[in-house]
């Protein structure tokens, strides 16, 4: 023991010891502190019902219980039962039995809850149909009756229908996983595009053209200009009835191509932001390919083309192999980013977007630790985006490391 | 004769090639400059848009939209109406000194804690050092947005134990920032020709006072955190909430030690032969040695705090100490709704940092490939 003691804090070794302690020891602290800390506290916060009030938390029984309503989803059959209902049932598919009071007030102004253009009802009995029970009913049926009690916890995300059966994906937390299938959509889209154009960008800017630099910085601007600022900006450019985006589209195609309701349609909300988010970031990566172009070796060119390899081999024999860690640097990072999408979403579209299409996970944990003050939920929200994060980037690790040893 | 005439051919033949060379050279040259301009006009219309829109008085901004106007000023009615009407609604000075504040102290306090663990990792031999290093790498992937929550819900309530270790640690970043600022001032203040005569007390007073002016950001931190720990023991609605949880990171810890371990150890040998402590080599060896791991290391955190948008949008309400980012939302909910005013409050808060930019773009490219090539 007094060996060990004397070992670490004896001597050089013990004055080194003692420095380390000083110098580092304010770094290694604060991240214990403020990273490690946390994310400990995080994991033992996602097993309680913590409020952000203070008031007092208990442990949930089972523990996993917010686990278990993020997480179950499931794929059903939808029976078939003959379709009684008087109108369209709302979106979730499953829809809450209306009361007694419901039907009184659709009978008094004889209108239809749900029927299209039909006004007089949303505004007189919309609240009060609302505020039905919470059993979900199918197509006039209890769920019971049609053998679906089992699944009265869930809500449908979607439902469709494929050789003439019904079927539905059904979830505890539909939000939740509307929000991660979208992180996946921004991520496919944005990932490969930014990649391609960033690369496009880098040669383009590579080429010996005098006052190249003036357009480098031109790209550049963007990433130096603050997300929150620039998704206020593009937020005004992309209103559907004044905003400049739509008005340019109008005028290069002569009025052949209306614009887009962009922000505000459920189907052109998130590809609005991916476009935003794409010009705002392909600077950066730019910057990145071109130093990765500039690090190959003019030789390689000039034997490559005394070998009669024209531009196009070039490229893919030359130039795409020599930036193989380049490019899986960009699309490590950028994948990941594209998981901690908030600024944008938060400022463009606060209420998640229509019919959520722009709620993202990050976006839904916040909402409920933050909003709706439910620290314990969002916090077994943010352990499952870790768990996400980190699946994916060990995919994409091993995936790298499998073809770097078939190079050798 | 034949032979001449060929030649004349040939001579003809090769001036119609060189043409034609020429002809395509120009041509190549054409296609690309109008691309790369067609390329800038994409990157650049949102920003002058909205520094044109700044401008222009209210009902223009929008009236103008339907055609090229929209990007050009008009002569006649440039007003200044939109610019103070920011000033008229938010305390836009205050706002900005919020986020000039809270982001350079974090970018310059974090380049000393960040360096020194990194110089400790890379060249100090000490029990565990292994394991941390480890455990910074593995750091660098946890994103704020997963501690965000449980991070919020420790900063309101901080034990007092905690409260008593970050503010130590504060402590003794102003100290260290003294003794480094001492030891500097005194040597130019007895090395310069004005100040080498003046009597040893008087130097002693000029280098306290550069201390105490140099360190004013830090020291006047600890002052409101003091005097917030004092009222109770939420950290919510501070300068301090926005600054200390984001000193140390790991990623910037990881650039530095990469470059550490680059300069070669004969130089620190050396020192130490000469009697050099480990701080002494750190300073004096390898921080000058390390200009650019610092500049990028500046620049990437100062992009990444002058817009940090999500933390402080959870910790601060109203303007006390609210920064730029999360100051906007109030021109966006509070009517009347005024595109001028918004345009004006966005273009305010992005031309220092455009200029900024403009001026030390080398450094800023630099910087950002370096983060690229390396990590």
């Amino acid at each position: 023991m007094q060996a060990f003691f004397e070992k670490q804090f004896g001597g050089q070794r013990g004055r080194d010891g003692l420095m380390a302690l000083l110098m580092g020891g304010p770094a290694f602290l604060l991240l214990v502190i403020f990273m490690i800390w946390p994310f400990i506290r995080g994991l033992d916060l996602s097993t309680t019902n913590q409020r952000f009030d203070g008031a007092a938390a208990t442990r949930l029984d089972p523990w996993y219980a917010n686990y278990d309503q993020i997480l179950s989803v499931n794929l059903i059959q939808l029976p078939d039962v003959p379709d009684d209902v008087p109108y369209s049932a709302p979106r979730a598919g499953w829809y809450r039995a209306r009361t007694p009071d419901c039907k009184a007030c659709e009978d008094e102004f004889e209108c239809e809850i749900g029927a299209e253009g039909d006004t007089i009802c949303a505004n007189n009995c919309a609240q009060m149909c609302e505020k039905g029970d919470l059993i979900f009913r199918w197509r006039g049926k209890s769920l019971g009756e049609v053998g679906l009690e089992k699944w009265a916890d869930y809500e449908i995300a979607r439902n469709f229908s494929l050789f003439g059966n019904q079927y539905a994906i059904i979830a505890k937390d539909p939000l939740f996983w509307k929000g991660l299938m979208n992180n996946f959509y921004f991520a496919l889209a944005v990932v490969p595009v930014q990649t391609a154009l960033a690369l496009l960008l880098a040669i383009l800017v590579n080429q010996k053209l005098p006052y190249r630099n003036v357009f480098r910085t031109m790209y550049f601007s963007p990433v130096v200009t603050a997300m929150v600022i620039i998704a206020v900006v593009w937020k005004f450019l992309y209103n559907p009835e004044f905003g400049l985006i739509n008005e340019m589209i109008e005028f290069i195609t002569f009025g052949q191509v209306k614009g887009s309701d962009w922000l505000q349609s459920s189907t052109m909300a998130m590809p609005a932001i991916i476009i935003m988010s794409i010009w705002q970031g392909v600077g950066f990566q730019m910057i990145i390919f071109l130093a990765g172009l500039q690090d190959i070796p003019e030789d390689l060119y000039e034997a490559s083309g005394i070998d009669g390899a024209n531009m196009w081999q070039q490229f893919r024999f030359v130039t795409l192999p020599m930036l193989r860690n380049t490019m899986i640097f960009v699309v490590l990072t950028t994948t990941i980013l594209a998981f901690r999408l908030f600024d944008q979403v938060n400022v463009m579209t606060p209420d998640g977007g229509p019919e959520e299409s722009t709620a993202t996970m990050v976006w839904y944990a916040i909402r409920q630790g933050w909003t709706q003050f439910s620290v314990g939920y969002a916090s077994a929200i943010s352990v499952v985006f870790v768990a996400i994060v980190l699946i994916i980037s060990l995919i994409q690790r091993s995936i790298v490391r499998e073809e770097s040893a078939l190079d050798r | 004769m034949t032979t001449g005439t060929l030649n004349q051919q040939q001579l003809a033949e090769a001036q119609r090639r060189e043409m034609i060379a020429r002809v395509i050279h120009i041509v190549r040259r054409v296609i690309a400059y109008s691309l790369l301009i067609f390329l800038g006009f994409v990157f650049l219309f949102p920003i002058i848009f909205m520094v044109v829109a700044a401008f222009k008085p209210n009902d223009r901004v929008i009236a103008d939209l339907a055609s090229a106007k929209a990007f050009l000023p008009n002569p006649g009615d440039l007003t200044m109406d939109n610019i103070n009407n920011v000033f008229d609604r938010v305390r836009f000075g205050h706002l900005m000194f919020n986020s000039l504040f809270t982001t350079l102290v974090t970018v310059i306090a974090g380049l000393f804690i960040n360096s020194m663990a990194a110089y400790v990792l890379a060249r100090l031999r000490w029990f565990g050092r292994t394991f941390m290093l480890s455990l910074v790498v593995s750091l660098i992937i946890i994103p704020l947005e997963a501690i965000a929550v449980p991070l919020m819900m420790q900063v309101n309530q901080m034990s007092g134990l905690l409260n008593i270790v970050t503010l130590g640690i504060l402590v003794l970043l102003t100290g260290l920032l003294w003794l480094i600022v001492w030891n500097a001032s005194g040597k130019f203040l007895s090395e310069h020709d004005a100040t080498r005569s003046l009597p040893n007390p008087v130097i002693n007073v000029l280098q306290a006072l550069t201390m105490v002016i140099i360190a004013l950001p830090l020291e006047v931190l600890a002052y409101f955190m003091i005097g917030q720990i004092d009222e109770g023991g939420s950290w919510l609605n501070s300068y301090h909430v926005q600054i200390l949880p984001f000193l140390a990171e790991p990623f910037s810890i990881f650039l530095f030690y990469q470059f550490f371990i680059g300069i070669p150890k004969d130089f620190d040998e050396a020192a130490y032969v000469d009697g050099a402590g480990p701080f002494r080599i750190y300073w004096q060896i390898m921080v000058p040695l390390s200009r650019p791991v610092i500049a990028t290391v500046a620049i990437l955190k100062f992009l990444q705090f002058w817009s940090f948008y999500m933390w402080p949008l959870m910790v601060t309400r109203g303007d006390e100490y609210q920064p730029l980012m999360v100051g906007m939302s109030y021109f966006q909910t509070q009517a009347p709704i005024l595109w001028g005013s918004i345009m004006a409050y966005a273009a305010m808060v992005t031309i220092p940092v455009l200029i900024t930019f403009l001026l030390f773009q080398k450094w800023f490219v630099a910087s950002v490939s370096s983060s690229g090539v390396k990590g």
